[in-house]
């Protein structure tokens, strides 16, 4: 069976050449353009991965990330956000976030990564 | 309707001239209105197209990145007769790169850089260069500036543009591009820059620009006060610290906010000698020159020091009085 | 390029005044707290309310006692105490607490209090733009002459869907008396007031969003406390003083859209709204008559401040002594209905033309309203709006001008509930 990866971003862009790579390497993604709707499709569906912006609409990436550790401590998350800044790099991985991907970044290296995060898991 | 010419014929000429203008203005609400509805179809019309056009440059795109059984040779030669045949459809794929080159680094952006020229965009981004309106040449220059496009001789006359947002643009090429030198266009410029064009090329410098961080102290005799007073701001802000010895003859130029600059860049260089430069010189400083000499005893001194100055503050002068009331209770406190 | 990181934007004091908001203040100050912009602090004035608004915000923003030091360079109404934020996430948040003084005196006391040299007054219940303090500093450092001053568009929020501080979705208001005032703020914004900026002859920045350069404004003396119209009052002050300094100067207008705000829906509401403007716009020509017809002032002596005589202040008197006339005629059966009706229809289709004419440059720039069918509606609005919208404002402005005479120097019950002077 594949494995499926639940994206939440918020830029289009980014969303479809995610999709597209990810379909590419093998992988079901699932895509979710806010933290609400993240959320909702986390209560009904089973992951592999999550691939999560940090700054989106209505409910941010960490409240999010929070969320998932509480409720769902086995699911993996990589961030991937446009800050540079050390002090949020650092908090997200104390929540226990698996990786962290700094925009811009290069959707080959983000696949390597998401395979050994599925493969370590 | 004989009869109605008839009536017309005999209405006196304030009727007449009524007449007239109620037919005028009703033939002008009718062609706004028109045009109103037609804009609004155009527009609409524009929107869809835009979206499907945006779709089939995606796909293309992201093949082209991605999958490693695409055709490239052959689909760039089917996408540049189907879908770049229109300047809409060549503007929205070149929206839709700029978007992808923007997130992307790595072998990916230097992929995105490459379609540019093969899907020979830049040739269509020149041609604007050359003919289009001042906005489409603010666009075109920054599509250069993002990928990286180096035709410098090109971008130079814009340098000195009438528009604001042209000269803006053709800064941040030349930062953007630089590999080395980034300042070097200062030379060409004839006119003292805004606020606004400072600020622009102080983020280039620092978030834009990739090369080797260039030595301020050269522009300091420039022949423009903005670029002095900017060359001093960023010496500090580089902590381009061996430069101190050349911008403190700064300290006794003849314009207030050369010298308040100074000041400032000095204190927070930690230059311990400033204060008894500039202490004895208090009482006939200009009023922004004085917070700033406070502020650096705040920095570098003592509270004694700071004391001394305050029977020189004008009763009158409440904003001075203000920064040594701030600055007493922060002495007070630590 | 954006600029949201740059470091060397100049600093900007927002202050927002506030009586009996305690409502919705607290979801205002979270929706201020997320404007792009570097470097910012929000000062929020408690003019003496009545209700729970302090307590409120104490609760929410974990207020507790600020000592900062700060002089009173333009004379108030006593500050009972300044808080700041112990949290840090709200650490550029300042909430001062003071006697009540009215909006101008709130403001006074936040310029006296904020840190920064450009303030930015607005209305608290705003829904700002996120890039709106980055389009609106933008004159003051792209302009080889002074700038003292620099305002935006104001939009019509009734009926948009907004979520977060933002405005997700422009709707147009359901409601024809919002809808008219959509036209007639058109009218106002896209029309007038870029033709205005052109001329350098601006007299209005509205309260309801506006920049300032703050030492401008404590030189020539902060709002003025004894009207009702301090907006304009304000920037009429301050470029007459500009004008005694023979200093170059000018005021920066930017025709985005930048700020959206609740017009008033219920027409007694607006009642009050029109006959405030119309006393504020009253009292400050007063204040200047020296100003109006004078050429030392230039396109303000010679064209402004006639026109806002003229066509703002004494208009709505002119059009009911015409009425008045009207009905006089009638009584005596001396009207000669096709002249009558002929004139009728000139200024009626004059009117149509210049709304339609400012929806097209609507429609050809912004096109807010995205949506097919509204610009049907909005087109049938301009229709209608001459004879079902127009004589009640008439009527609104003339009740001003009997107030004024009467000497009623109040801003009414509806003591801001964020209704300022924004179309005029």
């Amino acid at each position: 069976m594949k494995k499926k990866i639940l994206i939440i971003e918020d830029n289009p862009m980014i969303v479809k050449s995610l999709e597209f790579k990810l379909t590419k390497d093998g992988y079901q993604v699932v895509v979710a353009q806010d933290g609400r709707k993240a959320l909702k499709i986390l209560e009904t569906d089973a992951f592999q991965l999550v691939i999560t912006d940090l700054m989106l609409p209505f409910i941010n990436g960490i409240e999010l990330i929070e969320h998932i550790k509480n409720n769902i401590p086995e699911l993996p998350v990589i961030v991937l956000s446009t800050s540079k800044q050390e002090e949020i790099i650092m908090d997200a991985f104390k929540m226990g976030v698996n990786d962290f991907i700094t925009k811009p970044f290069s959707p080959n290296e983000l696949s390597l990564r998401v395979k050994r995060t599925i493969e370590n898991n | 309707m004989n009869s109605l010419e008839h009536i017309v014929n005999d209405w006196p000429w304030i009727l007449k001239l009524n007449a007239l203008f109620i037919v005028l203005f009703l033939v002008f609400i009718i062609m706004v209105i028109c045009s109103l509805v037609y804009l609004r179809i155009y527009k609409n019309q524009r929107e869809r197209h835009k979206i499907s056009y945006q779709e089939n440059a995606d796909e293309f795109l992201n093949n082209y990145m991605f999958n490693d059984d695409f055709d490239i040779k052959n689909e760039i030669e089917t996408f540049k007769s189907k879908h770049l045949n229109t300047p809409l459809k060549k503007k929205i794929t070149l929206r839709q790169i700029l978007i992808y080159n923007e997130n992307f680094k790595g072998e990916s952006s230097v992929l995105i850089k490459k379609v540019f020229q093969e899907l020979e965009l830049d040739q269509f981004v020149f041609n604007i260069l050359k003919k289009g309106s001042w906005y489409a040449k603010a666009r075109a220059i920054y599509v250069l500036s993002e990928l990286l496009v180096k035709e410098p001789r090109l971008v130079s006359p814009y340098l000195n543009a009438k528009h604001e947002e042209v000269r803006e643009q053709a800064i941040y090429y030349f930062l953007k591009t630089a590999t080395n030198n980034p300042l070097s266009f200062f030379k060409n410029l004839k006119t003292e820059l805004t606020l606004w064009e400072l600020v622009y090329i102080e983020d280039s410098i620092k978030y834009a620009y990739t090369g080797e961080t260039p030595d301020f102290s050269i522009w300091l005799d420039h022949h423009l006060i903005t670029i002095r007073i900017f060359s001093i701001k960023m010496i500090q802000q580089f902590n381009q610290f061996e430069n101190i010895p050349k911008i403190i003859p700064f300290l006794y130029h003849e314009n207030p906010h050369v010298r308040k600059e100074t000041i400032r860049a000095l204190y927070k260089l930690h230059y311990e000698a400033l204060l008894e430069k500039v202490i004895p010189s208090f009482k006939d400083e200009e009023e922004v020159v004085k917070s700033e000499i406070i502020k650096a005893i705040q920095a570098l001194g003592r509270i004694d020091q700071l004391k001394e100055l305050k029977s020189l503050i004008s009763n009158q002068d409440k904003r001075t009085e203000l920064t040594y009331l701030q600055v007493e209770k922060n002495f007070m406190i630590n | 390029m954006a600029l949201l990181q740059s470091t060397s934007l100049p600093s900007i004091s927002i202050l927002a005044p506030a009586f009996n908001e305690e409502a919705n203040i607290v979801e205002n100050i979270r929706s201020l707290l997320t404007i792009n912009y570097p470097s910012y602090e929000i000062v929020i004035i408690n003019d003496g309310s009545k209700d729970e608004t302090l307590n409120r915000l104490i609760k929410s923003f974990h207020l507790v006692e600020d000592d900062a030091l700060h002089y009173n360079f333009i004379p108030t109404k006593e500050i009972k105490k300044v808080y700041k934020s112990k949290s840090k996430s709200f650490k550029n948040l300042k909430i001062i607490d003071k006697e009540n003084g009215g909006k101008a005196d709130a403001l006074n006391t936040g310029i006296n209090v904020c840190k920064h040299g450009i303030i930015c007054s607005i209305d608290v219940d705003c829904v700002l733009e996120s890039d709106a303090l980055l389009k609106l500093i933008k004159p003051f450092l792209n302009n080889k002459k002074k700038v003292i001053a620099s305002g935006g568009v104001i939009r019509i929020a009734n009926s948009c869907i907004i979520e977060d501080g933002k405005v997700i979705e422009v709707k147009l208001p359901n409601k024809f008396v919002a809808r008219a005032q959509v036209i007639e703020y058109f009218r106002a914004f896209l029309m007038g007031r870029m033709a205005w900026s052109r001329m350098d002859g601006l007299l209005l920045i509205s309260g309801a969003f506006g920049m300032f350069d703050k030492n401008t404004v404590m030189e020539a003396g902060g709002y003025n406390t004894n009207t009702v119209g301090e907006d304009m009052e304000l920037l009429v002050r301050m470029r007459k003083m500009m004008r005694a300094r023979n200093e170059a100067y000018t005021v920066g207008f930017i025709p985005d859209p930048l700020c959206w705000t609740e017009v008033p829906q219920d027409w007694k509401v607006l009642h009050r709204q029109r006959n405030r403007w119309t006393r504020g716009t009253a009292e400050t020509l007063w204040l200047h008559k020296a100003m109006i017809f004078n050429p030392e002032y230039k396109v303000l002596g010679m064209l402004s401040t006639p026109y806002w005589l003229f066509f703002e202040w004494l208009a709505p008197l002119i059009e009911f002594i015409g009425i008045i006339f009207f009905i006089v005629l009638l009584c005596l059966g001396q009207i000669e209905w096709l002249f009558a009706l002929s004139f009728f229809l000139v200024s009626y289709c004059f009117g149509i033309l210049y709304s339609v004419t400012a929806l097209l440059f609507e429609e050809y720039s912004f096109q807010q309203y995205k949506k097919t069918n509204y610009i049907y509606k909005l087109i049938i609005t301009a229709c209608l709006e001459p004879v079902l919208y127009h004589p009640f404002i008439l009527w609104a402005c003339l009740k001003g001008n009997i107030d004024l005479f009467r000497g009623r120097k109040s801003w009414g019950i509806m003591n801001r509930t964020g209704l300022r002077n924004a179309a005029k």
